[in-house]
């Protein structure tokens, strides 16, 4: 009798290992492995649409990997939480802010750039404004983003340029500058494409400025895609397969038009119009992955904004950038 | 009167959790970039007071915040007794106002940057509607809660309603008038000081928020520590002025 009840618990516990084996099989088989992303201004054209794009076609996953995305404020906020660990990779984040956090001591490397040039960004003033151009600026107040963003270094750039000296004022967004233009809080503000190119089209506000016109950025890799260091360590590879499906997002963005703007419109409940005249501010190769060029400009910028005191040696700047 | 060992007791706390913090910062138990230690916030504070912008940033918060409650006291003082002394209003306003206390008005802060302009007098106004509402709310209660008896024992003496305001309303209600101006300060201080942050306009929150967006881990806690120097500075002259108030009474 107590043989028999051996017997029936043994082949209970062969049969119940069996039957796990079995239903782990074909997950192992298809398993994917979560990647935390943190996106900085979901909904912008650079920072969002290759990810998605890349997710809905299901580049991600046919290299094995689910994203789990975190959309952050900003730069500062994305280098934070890649820090932290709380996500493996952070995008779209300025070059001089991951740097400065570099030689900070945080463990971050660069695996891409992210943005080439400032295609983008553009400055306007109220349709009643007397100003015309960036030059007629002098001595006005012009709004930028936060301390340390790319519209703020653009800005500094073009003071510099136009040998014009503007009063910097941090408003914050896009909505935020835009408020701030049209209630006269400051002369002059600025968006991203395709964020009030309405208001343009409808004549209620004028553009002074577009950051591609100056041409010392054009080769600028402006903003780069960076990983936690003890991730990056760990998984190497699949930091390499992220960067492939991105790429092959890439090419398939701009290789279908028609299909980009309607994701890029539904994604951010624009009019297919408003989203095709903001996807036409993005050149390809303004979103190229490598080469990453111009780092000394985003260390010189560094310097110059004292977000460092130093710059990095060679060495350094060589364990920080593992871009292939 | 504080006792010595109370005092010995807040301070050595104080000593155990700067030094706690000093030790993991310099054994490098966390990131430079989210924790810094204190010796370098004195470093940084020593090399920002020489430049001289630390300490107009300081007193520029002080101004605002001494600017807010001082109009946020008045208006919610009167506004309390009004509340109380028409009792309609007070039913009417009560719950709304309580209802207007815990919702988050620092989202309106765009209205009042559009309606007093991009500058100081924004952040002065939205600190004081902040501060308003529990000076409001408290002094209404304060006086609502007065012991009857002592109203009619004033009545009973003659004494005209002016006499019965001064000497037994008041005096009865000052520490719940007071507790709510303590709320309003410490109000005042928060909204001021996230609005500075938010806006990157004013004193010891545009400093915090330089730290934060440049990474400037010292810089950024110079800012806390700012606005913790500054509340206790205000909750040491408020405790001040009430306790010389209740002694004259």
């Amino acid at each position: 009798m107590a043989r028999g009840r051996y017997v029936f618990a043994f082949s209970m516990c062969l049969l119940t290992i069996l039957g796990l084996l079995l239903l782990r099989a074909p997950d192992a088989r298809g398993q994917l492995q979560t990647l935390r992303l943190a996106i900085p201004q979901k909904g912008l054209f650079d920072t969002t649409m290759p990810t998605v794009m890349a997710d809905k076609m299901g580049f991600l996953k046919e290299e094995g990997i689910k994203p789990e995305i975190f959309w952050t404020s900003g730069g500062a906020e994305t280098v934070r939480v890649v820090t932290a660990g709380s996500a493996d990779i952070g995008l779209a984040t300025g070059t001089e802010s991951v740097i400065t956090a570099f030689v900070k001591g945080s463990p971050v490397r660069i695996i891409s750039s992210e943005i080439t040039g400032s295609p983008d960004i553009f400055w306007y003033v109220r349709a009643d404004s007397p100003y015309r151009a960036i030059k007629d600026l002098d001595g006005k107040s012009v709004g930028y983003s936060r301390p340390g963003s790319s519209t703020h270094m653009i800005l500094q750039l073009a003071a510099d340029h136009y040998k014009i000296k503007p009063k910097l004022v941090s408003v914050g967004g896009p909505p935020d500058s835009f408020t701030a233009v049209m209630t006269k809080q400051v002369d002059a503000g600025w968006s991203i494409p395709p964020f009030f190119l309405d208001k343009v089209e409808a004549g209620e506000i004028r553009i002074v400025f577009k950051g591609a016109e100056l041409e010392s950025m054009k080769d600028v890799s402006l903003r780069v895609n960076f990983a936690n260091a003890d991730f990056y360590e760990k998984n190497g590879k699949l930091v390499r397969s992220f960067l492939k499906a991105l790429k092959r997002a890439i090419d398939y963005v701009y290789d279908n038009p028609r299909e980009t703007t309607a994701l890029f419109a539904e994604f951010n409940k624009f009019s297919p119009t408003q989203a095709e005249a903001g996807f036409k501010f993005y050149p390809k190769e303004s979103l190229v992955l490598s080469p990453l060029s111009r780092v000394d400009f985003a260390v010189d910028l560094a310097l110059k904004l004292k977000m460092i005191s130093k710059a990095p040696t060679k060495e350094e700047l060589k364990k920080l950038i593992v871009v292939e | 009167m504080e006792s010595w060992r109370e005092k010995a007791l807040r301070w050595i706390f104080v000593a155990i959790f700067l030094a706690v913090i000093e030790v993991i910062v310099r054994l490098n138990l966390v990131d430079r970039i989210f924790l810094t230690s204190p010796s370098l916030i004195a470093v940084a504070a020593w090399d920002e007071l020489f430049s001289g912008e630390l300490l107009s940033l300081f007193l520029l918060t002080a101004y605002e915040v001494a600017i807010a409650f001082i109009v946020a006291s008045i208006v919610g003082l009167c506004a309390g007794c009004a509340l109380w002394r028409y009792s309609l209003l007070g039913r009417a306003y009560d719950e709304l106002l309580g209802a207007l206390f815990a919702s988050p008005l620092i989202l309106l802060y765009p209205i009042f940057l559009v309606i007093f302009g991009r500058g100081i007098n924004a952040i002065i106004a939205m600190g004081t509607l902040y501060g308003m509402i529990p000076i409001v709310l408290n002094t209404h209660q304060g006086l609502r809660d007065v012991d009857q008896v002592y109203l009619k024992v004033g009545k009973g003496m003659r004494l005209s309603e002016r006499q019965i305001l001064r000497h037994i309303l008041f005096p009865a209600a000052w520490p719940m008038i007071i507790g709510g101006l303590k709320l309003g300060l410490t109000y005042i201080l928060i909204s001021v000081i996230a609005l500075e942050f938010l806006v990157d306009i004013g004193g010891v929150g545009t400093l915090a928020s330089k730290g934060y967006f440049w990474f400037n881990t010292e810089l950024l806690y110079l800012g806390v520590v700012g606005a913790i120097l500054l509340s206790m500075l205000f909750v040491t002259l408020l405790g001040k002025a009430s306790a010389r108030l209740l002694s004259r009474e």
